[in-house]
């Protein structure tokens, strides 16, 4: 059967993702075209996509939000305001919002910026989970169950879904996020084996987003609100693990510190919400273990 | 508000950022940014950055020289060329040395990999010169150079938007900001600006580039009168993830990846037999959309299929961990054991505002330079990529042309105090902003967007003929006659994003005009240029660059300027 939809690869895809986990995966997937099994819900009159709409194979799912709001010139308080879009299951969340700010409520702000996971603008809380919405495809929430989008917790909030990040930004510059060197460079590269460029490699994935520090419960503590805070500490482990970097000592007395990475009480709270799948928490581990091995020995 | 600086950077991307390093230490740097630090589009890139360092098999900067102006057919200046390849290894270096944690071979050197367009021996067979870190290239990079903009304490001005610039008797003298986060007007004076505001992507509806790639720099220097240069030259990226566009990094086919058709065929070896799924870029999309014409697309539909599924998991996980974590996400596909859907999806303007080899802009054909202002990255244009630009080398070119326009920025104002201004250079931006605001009209900014967006897609991508670009420009014009009446819900100041957005559609339009304009009255075929209606290259009539003014009056000009040819003549472009 040959179809011209251009959206009827969703649902496809959302075939083959439960053939995949039947495991019983071909590569023929994206040749297979398979009938949507219900016809279409109404469909939003100015969706970018109703061009390509035929047949009756895209499926609507009415999603409900509730959205943190709050603008400080002129409300007293934070309040919560409704929001309902009609999306496909493929959409991101990040385009839900967008549409609720675009088509309904152009008032709403959040920051947004590559829309796929890389910049770590769009940081937010997700039925009370910190994560990024351009990541959050519609499919895996429930039709009409309420989806409750908040400001990142930890952060002063500045309007809506935005929070003020100087201090998180101020916390990881005083880790010293650079490479410390007291030899001269060679001509060419400094070397580096691909083992020891593995040791730090996971850490080279974090995007800044904060989604870790704003769910670390120690940060989220007033009494403990001084802690640098797992992202921070993700930059240090960076460059105290990486083998051309020569500030070793420096860095050990710096990170050793109630504040820094004796602040964390491996909770796993970090490590859970990453968006990038660091292992926040073993790396925080394995700091604390040379701090701990270099004090030993000295 | 009024600050003063030496030099003021607007955009934070890579160019920007390499460009405040240069100059930090010895002049007042500020940073001007409408997003928050580490969030500019350089991040995305993934696949790698061009230098012949001849770390895993000989290289030559002459064959990178070769292949670049190639891969530009023939329309890259050749000094700017062999400027930007012979400084690739330095480049490389100086980034190593700041802690780039680049990917290794077995001795401990920089890795390097197979890119499209990337040969040896003047275009024989594919050579490994795309140094990396895994599929992350750009947001490393980016990741450093903040790091040492922050040693260096340059100071930022982050969620800042530039709305002019401040240009007296020829002379540039700073920038007006309007800040995001307070709704106030900012005048930030200067001895030099730099612009360094990256791509204009979104004008397509399919792109790679992210939300905040809208043009703004381009526009910013072509509303005073400043030309663009070869703005039909849009590229295409072959392997933008379907159907959302998002950046499938080349470094997939680097690694061995190969795009098959509908019937499983390895379709590429049909149209670049030498070096097949390694071909340029826009040789590749139309190869791609040449497939889904005649009915090869997967299921006859607009999307080819991207096959890893030979390279094994070790090498996909360990070298392309990104796109996989894409295709996971946003189609639930693995790659290690199912083909990714791909489509052309729009990555890349090499046209830009004009400038010399130190970033100096020029203000006509004549070349003639406009007093303290400067230009480089992607809304730059050296011109390094001439019609097409090879993968790795927009790295390279911010990377090289950052630093140059920094160290030239650096020394040019040590002889140039700090200008006064004649008149109050805040009033009629204000006046603007005000009108914006409170005009009274039928129109909203989204639904205007997406029909610029649809009308670029359908007539001012991979393919166009002149039937398509004039009912293109005429449907721009009448979006911009509609623009006239957009009419604004949100009036705070706090975070404003509608406003924003609707100036950003205003420079996009005026763009999309531009590149429409540029394209119809480029009458042959040419790197990422195809006329359906001209298919081949006509060397004798166009081997010139493309400059549009905007007339004082409306309208547009279209003029040309000889292409500097160094070395390499124009011969037939074959891979």
């Amino acid at each position: 059967m040959r179809c011209c939809s251009a959206k009827v690869l969703q649902c496809c895809s959302k075939r083959v993702i439960s053939r995949r986990n039947g495991d019983t995966s071909t590569r023929k997937e994206g040749n297979t075209y398979i009938k949507g099994s219900n016809g279409n819900t109404a469909t939003p009159e100015n969706s970018s996509t109703l061009k390509t709409a035929t047949h009756g194979l895209r499926r609507f799912m009415l999603m409900k939000f509730k959205i943190f709001r709050f603008d400080p010139k002129k409300d007293e308080k934070p309040y919560y305001q409704s929001f309902e879009v009609q999306a496909e299951p493929m959409d991101r969340l990040l385009d839900c919002l967008n549409r609720v700010r675009w088509e309904q409520d152009p008032t709403l702000s959040f920051r947004m910026s590559c829309g796929h996971g890389i910049c770590g603008s769009d940081g937010m809380r997700i039925n009370g989970i910190c994560g990024l919405p351009c990541q959050k495809l519609i499919k895996t929430f429930k039709e009409g169950e309420e989806i409750l989008i908040e400001p990142l917790p930890v952060f002063r909030v500045v309007k809506d879904l935005i929070v003020d990040l100087d201090l998180f930004l101020e916390k990881y510059n005083s880790i010293k996020p650079y490479l410390l060197t007291k030899t001269s460079p060679p001509d060419q590269e400094r070397k580096q084996s691909p083992k020891e460029q593995h040791v730090f490699e996971a850490a080279i994935r974090c995007i800044l987003c904060a989604c870790c520090t704003a769910s670390c419960p120690v940060n989220q503590s007033k009494e403990t609100a001084a802690y640098a805070g797992p992202a921070a500490l993700v930059r240090a482990f960076r460059y105290l693990f990486d083998s051309r970097d020569e500030a070793t000592e420096e860095r050990i007395a710096m990170l050793d510190q109630k504040d820094k990475a004796w602040g964390c009480q491996t909770l796993w709270k970090c490590t859970e919400v990453c968006p990038k799948e660091i292992p926040v928490t073993q790396q925080i581990g394995q700091m604390k273990r040379k701090i701990y091995e270099s004090k030993k020995s000295s | 508000m009024k600050s003063e600086h030496d030099i003021v950077i607007v955009g934070a991307g890579l160019a920007g950022l390499r460009a405040a390093v240069e100059c930090a230490d010895e002049t007042n740097v500020a940073i001007v940014s409408k997003v928050l630090p580490t969030r500019s589009h350089s991040g995305t890139a993934q696949g790698g950055i061009t230098a012949a360092l001849g770390n895993e098999e000989e290289d030559r900067w002459e064959w990178h020289f070769f292949d670049t102006v190639k891969g530009s057919d023939y329309l890259g200046d050749q000094d700017a060329i062999e400027i930007m390849v012979r400084d690739a290894p330095r480049a490389i270096y100086e980034l190593e040395h700041m802690g780039v944690p680049f990917s290794r071979t077995a001795e401990g050197k920089i890795a390097q990999r197979n890119f499209g367009g990337h040969t040896r021996d003047f275009g024989k067979k594919p050579v490994k010169r795309a140094c990396y870190a895994a599929d992350r290239t750009g947001r490393v990079v980016l990741d450093t150079l903040y790091d040492q903009c922050l040693r260096h304490q340059v100071k930022f001005y982050s969620e800042h938007y530039v709305l002019s610039l401040i240009l007296e008797e020829g002379r540039c003298k700073g920038v007006v900001t309007y800040d995001l986060a307070t709704g106030e007007l900012h005048c930030l004076h200067s001895k030099a600006v730099l612009l360094a505001t990256g791509g204009l992507g979104r004008i397509y509806k399919t792109t790679s580039n992210g939300f905040a790639n809208t043009g703004d720099g381009f526009n910013l220097a072509y509303q005073l009168g400043i030309p663009l240069e070869d703005m039909e030259f849009i590229q295409f990226h072959p392997t933008g993830l379907y159907p959302l566009g998002i950046l499938i990094s080349e470094a997939a086919r680097g690694e061995g990846g190969i795009l098959r058709n509908r019937l499983g065929e390895r379709f590429m070896e049909k149209y670049a037999p030498t070096v097949k799924d390694l071909a340029a870029r826009d040789v590749v999309s139309r190869a791609i959309l040449t497939e889904v014409r005649e009915g090869r697309g997967i299921g006859g539909k607009d999307y080819v299929h991207l096959d890893l599924t030979h390279l094994g998991e070790k090498q996909i996980l360990e070298r392309l961990w990104e796109i996989t974590s894409f295709a996971k996400i946003y189609l639930g596909i693995d790659p290690v054991r199912q083909s990714i859907p791909v489509q052309p999806t729009c990555h890349y303007a090499m046209g830009g505002i004009p400038t010399d080899v130190d970033g100096r802009v020029f203000a006509d054909e004549k070349n003639s330079p406009v007093e303290g202002l400067y230009a480089a990255g992607e809304c730059a244009c050296v011109s390094v990529h001439g019609a097409n630009r090879l993968g790795c080398n927009s790295l390279l070119d911010l990377l090289v042309f950052g630093r140059r326009s920094g160290s030239t920025m650096k020394k040019e104002i040590a002889a140039r105090g700090l200008a006064s201004t004649s008149g109050d250079p805040l009033k009629p931006v204000v006046q603007r902003i005000e009108k914006l605001v409170n005009q009274k009209g039928v129109e909203r900014v989204d639904p205007l967007r997406r029909k610029m967006q649809s009308v670029m897609m359908e007539y001012g991508s991979v393919f166009r003929d002149e039937q398509g670009l004039k009912k293109g420009i005429e449907a721009i014009q009448s979006l911009k006659k509609a623009y006239q009446t957009i009419e604004l819900v949100g009036k705070g100041k706090t975070y404003n994003y509608e406003l924003m957005e609707a100036i950003e559609l205003g420079n996009q339009l005026d763009l999309a005009e531009v590149i429409l304009t540029s394209a119809l009255h480029r009458k042959e075929s040419r790197g990422a240029h195809f006329r359906e209606d001209f298919p081949g290259r006509a060397d004798r009539y166009y081997l010139n660059h493309t400059l549009v003014f905007k007339k004082a009056r409306g309208g547009l000009v279209v003029k040309y300027k000889p292409v500097k040819i160094t070395r390499f003549q124009p011969q037939a472009r074959i891979y």
